[in-house]
């Protein structure tokens, strides 16, 4: 038994399957989840290298897969990626069971899932760089249009992405000539440059971020959800790996200034955008930007804070995306193209969705009993310890949020026009209050990731 | 490699790269990625084992061709250029990213040592493919431009780092872009009938 080919082969093959049967929506929709959630759970279980007894039987699953002559190695340390990563697989799929959508999502959403894990287990890790980009060319017709049109947007996005594979292999190659001998200033200076260039590209830094307000305007949120939750976290933990990997890189000075300020310049683009936006659906797309930029900034503050932060951010992050995301979805229905001003009286109209859409918004903005918020407290406290200039550019791009938020808040409640509720099914009310307790949860008992985030940071003890 | 051969390499690559940039056509933009694709083989196969250049040519081959195969049904019809005034604008454009590839190589290759030949077609094609993503929207060019830059990159890289794990990635990156190209190019194409 071999650890990639139960977590990357088996995955691989299902969404092969589904493809096959994606007509049954709810069929495929239903084994996605069971898959992702039995891989989750699993990797969160089953120790690899490490005698399994059941009975009469004892067998070792290894952790090692050979494919011409470079491997696929699931590392214990590694489990818990997998496990962040299908299970976020486990909670997009399981609206496909209430949520019509386009058939190919899961088997689709599968295989990228099942990339991001190839790329992220591949070694040497340069090569997460190619799978990445295999993984880019998934998401075209994953974003396609419902009349199978590859928008600007998305367009946009494929070209960003292939432009940075090139230059973050070459930063990769510079930086591993440094293991053979001393790395000379310019050169670290040229591969740092190569390297932000190819990370900023990817993971859409400012001013490379055209593409997130592009596709969360013409695509569906669930699928701009899914891609703006997924990808950046792949992007993340490949910068991590690089950071953790080359000493002389992150004895870079500029390199954390940049990912500080870059970070703010995020926030405070996204909150302002958000505040004169008129598209209901862009809103994902600005919790996005806020979002990446928190994760940048926290990336930034160099040591175990900054750190224990990134790795905390990451499932509050994707809770806050999945719950804007579907609520969206079901506020909107096929409505996409909906202004602001129509959404007047929502939340009389679809309570629910209107409510935790609301407080997705209010969650990335930092507002207390949310899980953003222990978040935003610990930045600002590592911010005034560190850098205390930075404190108050941050605060401008959440409050400019939070003033969006509350704008919605006003508009939402205005007016009483709708008297019967529209389109919100009992099952899709449970899933957004049960989505939104546990946000609200991890909100008020923080601590409650403590596990999750020591699993992480262990695998990056140069970064502490 | 010899002198005489690097040079015939890097007079193909300028026709064909500025045979991308100039010609709306099917056929003609087919054939310049097919050029492309046979110079890339021929650089490579200085380098690593014949069989795993051949990958090169033989993926290459198949997105161009791939790419186009929606328009192998089209009626036939005259050989389409871009009109005068935009003809002109960027076959200069073309030739300037020429001339300021012929500028810095020298310069690039102090700081990446990749033979001179590999890095003025390298460096041709990410140059060329950048201008045709810079001035142009649409799927089929866009699609082109990054077919272009990818060979030019793999061209470069080559040089670098040679493992049958990265020249199958890089084959299935760039066959895999080829069929989603063609995919969504029918379906305009489609539409557009």
């Amino acid at each position: 038994m071999n650890a990639p080919l139960i977590w990357i082969v088996f995955p691989l093959v299902m969404a092969f399957i589904l493809f096959l049967i994606r007509r049954r929506q709810r069929l495929t929709a239903a084994v996605g989840t069971f898959i992702c959630l039995f891989l989750s759970l699993a990797s969160l279980a089953v120790e690899v290298d490490v005698p399994i007894k059941t009975g009469f039987f004892e067998f070792t699953i290894r952790n090692e897969l050979l494919v011409l002559g470079r491997s696929f190695s699931i590392a214990a340390s590694e489990q818990v990626w997998l496990a962040v990563l299908y299970g976020a697989g486990a909670f997009w799929f399981v609206w496909l069971l209430f949520i019509q959508q386009r058939p190919i999502y899961v088997p689709l959403g599968l295989a990228i899932i099942t990339g991001m894990v190839a790329a992220i287990t591949v070694k040497p890790f340069i090569y997460t760089a190619l799978i990445l980009e295999m993984v880019t060319i998934s998401y075209i017709p994953f974003m396609a249009s419902e009349d199978a049109r590859v928008t600007k947007g998305v367009l946009r996005f494929l070209i960003y992405q292939t432009l940075g594979m090139p230059l973050l292999l070459f930063a990769g190659w510079l930086l591993a000539g440094g293991e053979i001998s001393p790395i000379s200033g310019a050169s670290l200076t040229q591969s740092a440059v190569m390297l932000g260039l190819g990370f900023a590209l990817w993971f859409g830094v400012f001013p490379f971020y055209s593409w997130i307000p592009m596709i969360s305007e013409e695509v569906s949120p669930l699928v701009s959800g899914f891609v703006f939750s997924i990808h950046p976290l792949a992007v993340l933990i490949f910068l991590m790996d690089f950071l953790n990997t080359y000493p002389w890189l992150r004895e870079f000075p500029a390199l954390y200034i940049a990912f500080r300020w870059l970070g703010l310049i995020m926030i405070i683009t996204g909150g302002l955008w958000s505040v004169f936006e008129q598209k209901a659906i862009k809103m994902i797309g600005y919790g996005a930007l806020i979002s990446s930029g928190l994760a940048l900034l926290s990336l930034g503050i160099r040591g175990e804070g900054g750190m224990q932060l990134l790795t905390y951010s990451m499932l509050p992050r994707m809770l806050s995306l999945i719950l804007l995301s579907c609520s969206l979805v079901v506020m909107l229905k096929n409505r996409l193209g909906l202004q602001i001003q129509d959404l007047r009286g929502y939340l009389w109209k679809t309570p629910t969705s209107s409510a935790v859409f609301l407080l997705s918004l209010f969650s990335l903005a930092g507002v207390p009993c949310l899980p953003y918020f222990p978040f935003l407290t610990g930045l600002l406290i590592e911010l005034t310890l560190r850098s205390s200039g930075l404190i108050i550019p941050l605060l401008i791009g959440i409050i400019l949020f939070l003033i969006n938020g509350y704008r919605l808040l006003n508009i939402f409640f205005k007016g009483k026009e709708f008297s019967e509720h529209e389109g919100e099914s009992l099952a899709v009310r449970i899933l957004l209050v049960f989505l939104l307790t546990v946000s609200v949860f991890i909100g008020i008992f923080p601590s409650v990731l403590q596990p999750l985030q020591t699993q992480l940071l262990n695998q990056y003890p140069f970064l502490l | 490699m010899s002198g005489f051969l690097a040079l015939i390499l890097i007079l193909f690559t300028v026709a064909a790269g500025m045979l991308l940039i100039a010609s709306e056509d099917w056929r003609l933009n087919m054939t310049a990625l097919l050029i492309i694709y046979t110079v890339l083989f021929f650089l490579v196969m200085q380098i690593w084992p014949t069989g795993l250049a051949a990958i090169k040519l033989i993926s290459g081959w198949v997105a161009a061709i791939v790419l186009f195969v929606p328009r192998f049904s089209q009626r036939e019809q005259p050989l389409q250029f871009f009109p005068q005034p935009v003809l002109l604008f960027r076959i200069l454009s073309a030739v300037l990213v020429i001339v300021v590839v012929q500028a810095i190589y020298p310069a690039v290759s102090l700081w990446l040592p990749v033979p001179h030949p590999y890095l003025q077609v390298g460096l041709m094609l990410i140059g060329l493919g950048l201008l045709q993503l810079g001035i142009s929207q649409r799927l089929s060019s866009v699609l082109q431009g990054l077919l272009s830059i990818l060979a030019g990159f793999e061209t470069v890289y080559s040089t670098l780092e040679g493992s049958a794990l990265l020249a199958a990635i890089l084959a299935g990156i760039t066959l895999a872009m080829g069929l989603v190209g063609s995919f969504y190019l029918d379906i305009q194409r489609e539409d557009q009938e």
